[in-house]
């Protein structure tokens, strides 16, 4: 994709310059060429897309000291992410959920919602979310046109309680398989 | 009884197996846990017996009934010659053991035994011999008193009652003065 | 980009046709990624080594390790069985719908060794082990009419953690040979089994 761009931003800068018409009498026409540039942002294809971090309990039951822990748990990198004009960076986690939800509410003592640390570093600045239920993205903003790689760290697992809003250590997965997405975006401002 | 349910997961690391005693907790990888309790207790070897009724008693007064024990009194031991008159009485004791034991019964004089000078010859006598029936779990012996003692071994637990049957029989030689006495004693003991 | 000249009625203007070559792909004021994480919980149960809990404890032994010992099942005048009490008192968890099994060897304490008893004695005390597990009561009753295995289950539809009971109780005089009758002499035992296991 990179070298596709470069090609078209020649095509651009060649169009800039006036082209000199060969006129065969004294009377002469000017072409005028104008080329525009769109404001845009291109985000590639995360190295993985999904991201599997297996078997998230201990024999208690509970998310590992491990996955708690700031350690990497999994991460994956995009390869590049541009934007030509200024643009905001945005990262928005959903934490990961049980699936099928069961049919009864979440017993007291345990829980089946997961949270994490999702640190996406690169950009102008670095972005972190831990999502909760209903939580808006976090976002920052590059002054400038910016390319770069981008690196998506997760960390720091933790069960949340049954509204999605708070943090609950203690609690005991209920069984089964859990996922979530996370959403990297760049828009122009 | 334990169904194993597999996972298609990789196995947890890090489990205790059944620990024996302990705060451990019980738990395996197939998602199943069993804990046990064990419940213990002994009935002691034992014999009870509980207080006699005497539902036959001819010449004969009966007191002092208490569990394992009586006091028969002869109401009149000799006639007017001399010669000791008939007396009847049945005892009934209930009693149990709670496992294989024995029956003893004994006489502690012989029988009944004046407190004067002991006659050995001439007309009078002075200790009065009697016989006495035991009926116990199926079984029956008799015994007469200058035996001292009958034993019998029962075999297994026995509830029910003992029937003990004494019998002072009429004539004979006369007594001499005195008071008589004899001490009968029951006993039913579980061994071990 | 090509250029192709075109002779236009004595003009000679060379018009510049300019394309711009579509191989990259459309860029869009916006565009996302987006990463799935996935993860899992293992089906797990766990239950604790059963302990006296705090409450009745009545003619049993300062428990020890898993054996729980009456002090004197049989009263020294009727020889008939005497009451006893306990409760005990497991951790337990299971994160996913489960069956709980509280079963008995014997269907009461048996007397080990023969046990023809003569009429009239009993060989075996009957007793009541009630469950207490997410809210509700499952009774296990051993009446010790005869001699065999005996369980009760129950479905719990949803996962549970916390205190798991056992209220144990032998009412006095209760034999297999009748109320108040008395007992053989010996050791009388039974061995209860718990299990939760992930459905």
């Amino acid at each position: 994709m990179n070298r596709n761009l470069l090609i078209a931003l020649t095509a651009s800068a060649a169009l800039a310059a006036p082209f000199a018409a060969q006129a065969q009498s004294s009377a002469g026409s000017t072409v005028v060429i104008n080329g525009n540039v769109d404001k845009a942002c291109v985000i590639g294809q995360p190295t993985t897309v999904t991201l599997a971090i297996g078997n998230m309990t201990g024999s208690d039951g509970k998310i590992t000291p491990a996955l708690a822990s700031a350690n990497e748990a999994v991460s994956t990198d995009i390869a590049s992410a541009w934007c030509n004009a200024p643009s905001t960076l945005s990262l928005d986690g959903a934490p990961m959920a049980l699936s099928p939800v069961p049919a009864y509410s979440t017993p007291s003592g345990f829980a089946r919602l997961v949270t994490y640390d999702a640190n996406l570093t690169g950009w102008s600045d670095p972005l972190l979310d831990r999502p909760l239920i209903g939580d808006a993205a976090k976002t920052v903003a590059a002054a400038n046109a910016h390319a770069s790689p981008l690196e998506l760290v997760i960390s720091r697992l933790a069960a949340l309680d049954a509204a999605g809003t708070t943090e609950n250590a203690a609690a005991v997965l209920e069984a089964g398989a859990y996922s979530g997405s996370v959403v990297v975006s760049v828009s122009v401002q | 009884m334990n169904i194993r349910h597999l996972t298609a997961l990789t196995a947890l690391a890090g489990l205790a197996g059944l620990a024996a005693g302990g705060p451990a907790m019980a738990q395996t990888v197939d998602g199943s846990a069993t804990i046990q309790a064990t419940f213990r207790g002994g009935a002691e070897p034992a014999c009870r017996l509980n207080t006699p009724t005497a539902p036959t008693a001819q010449n004969v007064q009966i007191g002092g009934l208490a569990p394992g024990s009586a006091d028969i009194s002869i109401s009149q031991l000799v006639g007017d010659d001399g010669a000791p008159l008939a007396a009847t009485v049945v005892l009934v004791v209930p009693a149990v053991c709670n496992q294989a034991h024995t029956l003893n019964l004994s006489s502690l004089n012989g029988g009944l035994l004046g407190d004067g000078p002991e006659l050995t010859g001439g007309p009078f006598r002075s200790r009065l011999p009697y016989s006495v029936t035991v009926a116990w779990a199926g079984g029956q012996q008799s015994f007469v008193t200058q035996d001292e003692a009958l034993s019998f071994a029962v075999g297994d637990a026995a509830v029910g009652s003992v029937t003990v049957t004494i019998e002072i029989p009429p004539g004979g030689a006369p007594l001499a003065a005195g008071a008589y006495s004899d001490e009968i004693v029951l006993e039913l003991g579980a061994a071990g | 980009m090509t250029a192709s000249p075109a002779l236009v009625h004595g003009w000679k203007v060379a018009a510049l046709v300019v394309s711009m070559a579509c191989i990259a792909a459309p860029a869009w004021a916006q565009d996302q990624a987006t990463v799935t994480l996935t993860g899992e919980a293992d089906q797990m149960c766990t239950v604790g080594q059963p302990t006296q809990s705090i409450g009745a404890l009545t003619n049993f032994d300062t428990p020890s390790g898993s054996v729980f010992g009456i002090t004197r099942l049989a009263d020294p005048e009727t020889l008939s069985t005497q009451a006893a009490t306990i409760t005990l008192s497991m951790d337990a968890m299971c994160n996913t719908i489960h069956r709980v099994v509280i079963a008995s060897d014997n269907n009461g304490l048996w007397r080990q060794g023969v046990t023809t008893a003569p009429s009239g004695f009993g060989s075996a005390v009957p007793y009541t082990a009630n469950l207490v597990w997410a809210d509700q009561q499952y009774p296990l009753t051993a009446e010790a009419a005869s001699r065999r295995t005996v369980e009760e289950e129950m479905l719990i539809g949803h996962p549970n953690t916390g205190e798991m009971l056992i209220e144990f109780e032998i009412n006095t005089g209760a034999t297999n040979a009748g109320l108040g009758a008395p007992l053989l002499a010996g050791e009388y035992s039974d061995v209860l089994r718990v299990t939760v296991e992930s459905q």
